[in-house]
């Protein structure tokens, strides 16, 4: 694990408006989150693997709980680089499944698709997704990160209006609107 | 689309998305855009309100099932080892694990089992809750349809790469067979056997039922069939308990609304969604499926292939496939009825039926007849109705079970209207009883002062149904007295509150964290409420005021430091830092008082201070980067590389801190507060005097949540704990005992101020300014020093009186005294008292001289004066019954000596006696009422008898049934047709006073009831007890709504008052209040002027006619 100095001295330097700090500080986070998923699996780690549990436990590992008594100036940049990074983390684990599946040296056995639990079905490709992000990002990039931080590291309204400096209500409005380009742009197929 | 069409749409998109759908077609057509952008805006507003992975309750779904690892699904395949079981040969694989054959090693001469197994490391807590589930029904259950539970719980997996981990496994008895339909066609079995096998899943199905388990996926997969030797038929064996659940237990193991099971096996309760509505009937319906399935070889309905939404709809709305069978469509038909109540009553009897098809005997089941159906349903209502109470899980509202069963043509109209009408009421049950969880869920976090969690609860009650609990609750999220609000203050800006020169004024001070550095001084005024500001400059790196508001001190970014007159614009003083430092400093907040030097925090170059009354430099750099505490007047604390020092800035002197913790405030006199490093827990201590190392007084104040910081009272006699969700609570600093929560929103405070005057402002970081009144807190005990006993409610007041012999009365809009009354009747002390509804004329109940007498004197508010109603043949003695008539011109009197008495009034003649019976009702308060109409009165007729009796006669009308209990209050609803009692046994009693039968028994008070008060509406009773605590009920469905509070004093009298918005208690230590009224429609009266002393101000005079 990082010491943790690393870590608060690059958000501060990041709060100093250095924003090279975010390349130092990317890898770092991204290497933990990471980390945190593959301690998952092993069994330890987080409870889940809902990407709030997972930003939030890399924050404390990274971090510590008791840093920054002030409240959010540290925790705001750590969030906005760890949305980065889950992004990339999905994206990387999505073309690796890919690669897996069409060349996969493992058969996944599926029983009969009724078999499934109907709520498994978020028929989201995290690829297009990434893609729609990057476009989204080009024509409104506040609502691409609005959209990262809440849909890629689960943060609230609050949370996410906390971390861009903006207000609750434009996060709720921005994100509504992202989310309906989303939702465009990923079906926009099949509804012509 | 380019980025400036997209700035465009998303304007329009903000404008209209909180519109109606009429309304934004409108503004669409006329919008002066060009197409791309409207259609844009036009399509993305019909995307909004979609349900899928995006929607706000389902966020977090997403990444999961894609950081879901193949490899490791993969990996438990491969397994070699589960615990002490080797593992022969894989056998299934389904979404929650994969099921081994295997032997258990320990036990070398058993027989193989099935062992499931769950990646420990795969599984959400709600997974890993529902296989444990299944683990403990199964082994609950015994019978030989059922697959045996062996053993489970968690074990070391090893795979054949030799890779290990942790795994929750099952092992239960290995079947060795087929699926129900492979089985019944590889062994070739005709439909008498078919219906036998199919009948003997039903006994094992029963056998679960019996046990209250309901198994919730039935399904071919699920049901395997085991040779059986001699017996074509089989053995079948239910399988994968997976869902199930245990009918007595409250909590929904599947997130609510989420639909599990496979859909063709699915009823219309389960598809719809409605969690609570999945009993043994959905379980009969699966059953009939697989009959259908099994016995035609088909399923009743074309839904394979479906999407979820689609099948759901074709299962609630079209019939099943006829088979034009006869007898065979008659018992499928009732087996698959769309409404539960339609079905067979068990399993057990779907057995029946299926075995009296195979020999040919005339089976149970009837075609529907609609008129059996609706009284049908009209029963099962009544049953739900009664069947709600207690319910605390959140349930999907709106469920609409819109079902369009196949009719005869000449059926179709009545069972249209009967389905409409079942699914409005199956709607609004649904709705009330989510409501009254949702309600009772806000009401623990909010004991639990969880504020955001209580406002997210209160926010999804739906606004149809937002009754007093649900505003009072709200109210609860925020007691405060006066708010405002900081404009464009940002997140991340230095604040800091500054007491102004009065105690009406208060001053913000704020530096922005941007680029512009502006800094802002607001000026709020407590008496007004409102907020100015005073000033705003850029290029400020740190900023302070001085108490009273009038000299500021800062330092802009060319490092120039100024002192200046605030009001005048005169800089008293300036000087330039040296300049090695100034890119190096932070933005800064600085601390400043009278006489004293100006210090600002750094977090790069350490301290710097300056006094810039001596007219000299900067200087006094102590390196460090912690935190120089916002209250400090003389003591900072700082953290140079880990080891922790108190700095005195006046004289320099340094100390290192002995102790884990970190030091977050430091309070006027010098006591420390100390955060653990738990972070919830702050240590009080205080520094030895003379020198030394500080002396640890270790008062623990834990305050339940992460602090963000700790703020002292200017005579550091108590402190306030801010939690990081915005939880504010009050602590003595003596005691450590918490003295009182704050509510205040959801939000993290920035900065607390307490004021002089017993008042305490704090700045959430979103800019909200809030001020407490912590002479009235948030416990709502109204200002009383006095001790009360009795209480009645005229308009906005409430009336008293009090042992001392006074009477008063409080004006609950703003909490002020109105009057204290002594005379004129001089008595020592006063019992009990009742008013008329106009606030003309009072009674109570007052020494009469030696022992327990008493005297009922009533006083006439209008022209003073008072009279002791006689008492012929003997004293009163002890607590009695009063009321007045709702025209004000009789009274009711009860006693021990003179039974029940009634007087009447005429003009301004005296009081004259005009019926009386012996029914005693010595020795209770408030056992006696008049209906609102005047025209009944319910009044205790002996010990254990209640009845309703005519006013002018006491004739006993009616007698309401008692069980045998002591009843020791009675209250009419205001619409006259039920009358309420509370009673010796703990128990509230409701009765229809037409009929005189018991409605509702009201239970869950521990000791006896003794106040009771109907909202004005009739929609809610409050109970008071001896057990301290108030309870609200639904009166109309008989269900606790909320429970108000404990640990005081017992609950005497209550009274709803404000137009039924303010419910009062009398307790043996004063009046509380529980109040929904929104805190910014009145203030705390801050000039406490001496109440009236005029018995004319008791209650607001009449208006002139």
């Amino acid at each position: 694990m990082a010491a943790p100095i690393d870590v608060t001295q690059h958000l501060d330097a990041l709060a100093r408006g250095d924003r090279t700090a975010v390349d130092r500080l990317f890898p770092v986070i991204y290497g933990d989150l990471r980390a945190l998923a593959a301690d998952f699996f092993r069994g330890r780690g987080p409870q889940t693997l809902e990407p709030t549990a997972l930003v939030h436990e890399a924050y404390a590992r990274l971090v510590g709980r008791d840093h920054d008594l002030d409240g959010w100036t540290g925790r705001r940049h750590f969030y906005s680089v760890a949305a980065l990074a889950m992004r990339q983390i999905l994206v990387d684990h999505a073309r690796a499944r890919g690669a897996q599946r069409r060349g996969g040296d493992r058969q996944r056995v599926v029983l009969d698709e009724s078999d499934l639990p109907a709520t498994l079905t978020a028929g989201v490709d995290p690829l297009e997704l990434d893609e729609a992000l990057t476009e989204l990002a080009r024509l409104d990039p506040r609502q691409a990160r609005i959209a990262e931080l809440r849909f890629l590291t689960g943060l609230s309204v609050a949370e996410t209006a906390d971390v861009l400096g903006v207000s609750e209500r434009t996060v709720k409005l921005d994100w509504r609107m992202a989310r309906a380009w989303l939702r465009d742009a990923l079906q926009g197929g099949s509804s012509g | 689309m380019n980025p400036a069409q997209y700035r465009e749409a998303r304007a329009l998109f903000h404008r209209l998305v909180e519109r109606s759908d009429d309304e934004r077609r409108r503004a669409l057509d006329a919008a002066d855009a060009d197409t791309t952008v409207v259609e844009c805006v036009r399509r993305m507003l019909g995307r909004d309100p979609q349900s899928d992975v995006f929607s706000d309750e389902r966020l977090g779904e997403f990444g999961p099932e894609l950081l879901r690892d193949d490899t490791l699904v993969g990996a438990l395949v491969d397994l070699e080892r589960i615990g002490t079981y080797r593992v022969l040969e894989r056998i299934g694989e389904g979404g929650m694990g994969v099921v081994h054959r295997a032997l258990d090693e320990a036990a070398p001469d058993g027989e193989p089992v099935a062992v499931k197994v769950l990646h420990a490391g795969l599984a959400s807590a709600r997974v890993v809750r529902r296989f444990r589930r299944e683990a403990l029904v199964l082994s609950r259950l015994d019978h030989p349809g059922i697959a045996r539970y062996v053993d489970a719980g968690t074990a070391e997996a090893v795979t054949r790469g030799g890779g290990a981990g942790t795994v929750h496994f099952l092992a239960m008895e290995f079947v060795p067979g087929d699926s129900l339909v492979r089985h019944a066609t590889r062994h070739g079995l005709d439909e008498r056997m078919r219906l036998e096998l199919m009948a003997r899943v039903c006994d094992a199905v029963q056998a679960a039922h019996d046990l209250g388990v309901v198994h919730r996926d039935l399904k071919p997969g699920n049901v395997l069939v085991a040779p059986l030797a001699g017996d074509p038929v089989g053995r079948p064996k239910v399988l994968d308990f997976g869902v199930a659940r245990h009918t007595g237990e409250d909590e929904p193991l599947t997130r609510t609304g989420a639909v599990l099971g496979t859909v063709p096996y699915m009823s219309p309760e389960q598809v719809s969604g409605g969690e609570r509505a999945v009993s043994f009937a959905s379980d009969v319906y699966a059953l009939g499926v697989l009959a259908f399935e099994l016995l035609t070889g088909d399923l009743p309905y074309p839904v394979r292939g479906l999407p979820l939404p689609e099948a759901a709809r074709v299962v609630q709305e079209m019939p099943p496939r006829r088979l034009a069978r006869g007898a065979l469509d008659v018992v499928l038909g009732k087996a698959l009825e769309k409404d539960a109540v339609d079905r067979y009553a068990s399993a057990a009897a779907l057995a029946d039926d299926l075995r009296a098809l195979r020999d040919g005997r005339p089976v149970a089941a009837r075609p529907p007849a609609w008129t059996v159906r609706s009284r049908r349903f009209v029963a099962r209502n009544r049953t739900l109705t009664a069947s709600v109470a207690g319910v605390v899980l959140a349930l999907v509202v709106g469920i609409v079970v819109a079902t369009h069963a196949a009719l005869r043509e000449s059926e179709l109209r009545a069972s249209a209207e009967a389905n409409a009408e079942r699914s409005r009421l199956a709607a609004e049950e649904a709705g009330r009883a989510a409501h009254v969880a949702r309600l009772q869920n806000a009401a623990a976090a909010l004991d639990a002062n969880d504020l955001a969690h209580a406002q997210r609860v209160l926010e999804a009650c739906e606004p149809a149904r937002r009754d007093w609990p649900w505003r009072l609750l709200r109210s609860r999220l925020d007691d405060s007295v006066l708010r405002a609000h900081v404009p464009d203050l940002q997140r991340g800006s230095t604040v800091g509150l500054v007491p102004g020169a009065t105690d009406d004024e208060l001053f913000v001070v704020s530096v922005s964290p941007d680029d512009a550095h502006r800094a802002a001084i607001h000026r709020w005024d407590l008496h007004s409420g409102r907020l100015v500001r005073v000033r705003i400059w850029d290029g400020v790196r740190g900023a302070a005021l001085a108490e009273g508001g009038r000299e500021l001190s800062w330092i802009g970014l060319d490092g120039v430091w100024t002192r200046e007159d605030l009001v005048s614009g005169d800089v008293l003083a300036r000087a330039t830092e040296v300049a090695d430092d100034a890119d190096r400093l932070l933005p800064a907040v600085g601390l400043t008082t009278p006489g004293d030097p100006v210090v600002f925090k750094s977090g790069a170059s350490g301290l710097l201070s300056w006094d810039g009354r001596a007219d000299a430099p900067p200087a006094a750099s102590f390196v460090g980067e912690r935190t120089v505490t916002d209250d400090a007047r003389r003591w900072i604390v700082t953290e140079p590389g880990g080891s922790v020092e108190r700095v005195d800035v006046l004289t320099g002197e340094t100390r290192t801190w002995p102790q884990a913790g970190i030091p977050i405030a430091v309070g006027p006199d010098g006591l420390v507060a100390v955060q653990m490093p738990d972070t919830s827990r702050v240590a009080l201590c205080r520094p030895a005097s003379g020198g030394g190392d500080v002396e640890r007084t270790m008062l623990q104040l834990e305050h339940g949540e992460p602090l963000a910081r700790v703020v002292f009272d200017v005579h550091a006699e108590r402190c306030l704990t801010l939690g990081g969700t915005g939880s504010l609570r009050v602590w003595s600093t003596e005691t450590g005992a918490a003295l009182l929560d704050l509510r205040g929103g959801a939000m993290p405070a920035r900065s607390a101020l307490f004021l002089e005057d017993d008042q305490l402002a704090v700045l959430d970081q979103d800019g909200g300014l809030r001020l407490w009144d912590l002479r009235a807190p948030p416990g709502r005990i109204l200002p009383l020093t006095a001790q009360v006993r009795g209480v009645a409610a005229v308009g906005d007041r409430v009336v008293f009186c009090t042992s001392g012999g006074r009477l008063g009365s409080i004006d609950l809009r703003d909490r002020k005294l109105c009057a204290l009354v002594g005379a004129p009747l001089d008595a020592p002390q006063l019992f009990q008292i009742a008013v008329t509804p106009d606030g003309r004329r009072l009674v109570v109940t007052m020494d009469g001289g030696p022992a327990r007498t008493r005297d009922v004197c009533v006083v006439d508010l209008a022209n003073g004066t008072s009279r002791v109603l006689p008492a012929d043949g003997g004293e009163r003695i002890g607590d009695m019954g009063l009321a007045w008539s709702p025209d004000g011109r009789r009274l009711a009197v009860q006693d021990e000596q003179h039974g029940l008495e009634v007087f009447a009034w005429d003009a301004d003649a005296p009081p004259e006696r005009v019926a009386s019976c012996d029914a005693s009702g010595g020795g209770v308060r408030g056992a006696v009422a008049f209906s609102l109409d005047g025209r009944r009165l319910a009044a205790r007729l002996g010990a254990r008898r209640v009845g309703l009796l005519d006013p002018g006669t006491l004739q006993l009308v009616r007698e309401l049934p008692c069980e045998d209990a002591i009843v020791t209050v009675l209250a009419w609803s205001p619409d006259g047709t039920r009358v309420a009692g509370g009673f010796r046994d703990d128990v509230v009693r409701v009765w229809s006073a037409d009929d005189g039968t018991l409605v509702h028994t009201l239970r869950g008070h521990a000791r006896t009831v003794v106040g009771l008060a109907w909202s004005p509406d009739g929609a809610l009773l409050a109970s008071g007890s001896m057990d301290t605590s108030v309870r609200l009920w639904d009166a109309v469905h008989g269900e606790e709504l909320l429970r108000l509070t404990d640990e005081r004093s017992p609950y005497r009298s209550l009274v709803f008052a404000r137009d039924g918005e303010c419910l009062v208690g009398e307790t043996e230590i004063g009046l509380w209040a529980w109040d929904s009224a929104d805190a910014t429609e009145h203030r705390p009266a801050r000039d406490v002027a001496p109440p009236s002393d005029d018995l004319r101000d008791l209650v607001p005079r009449p208006a002139p006619r």
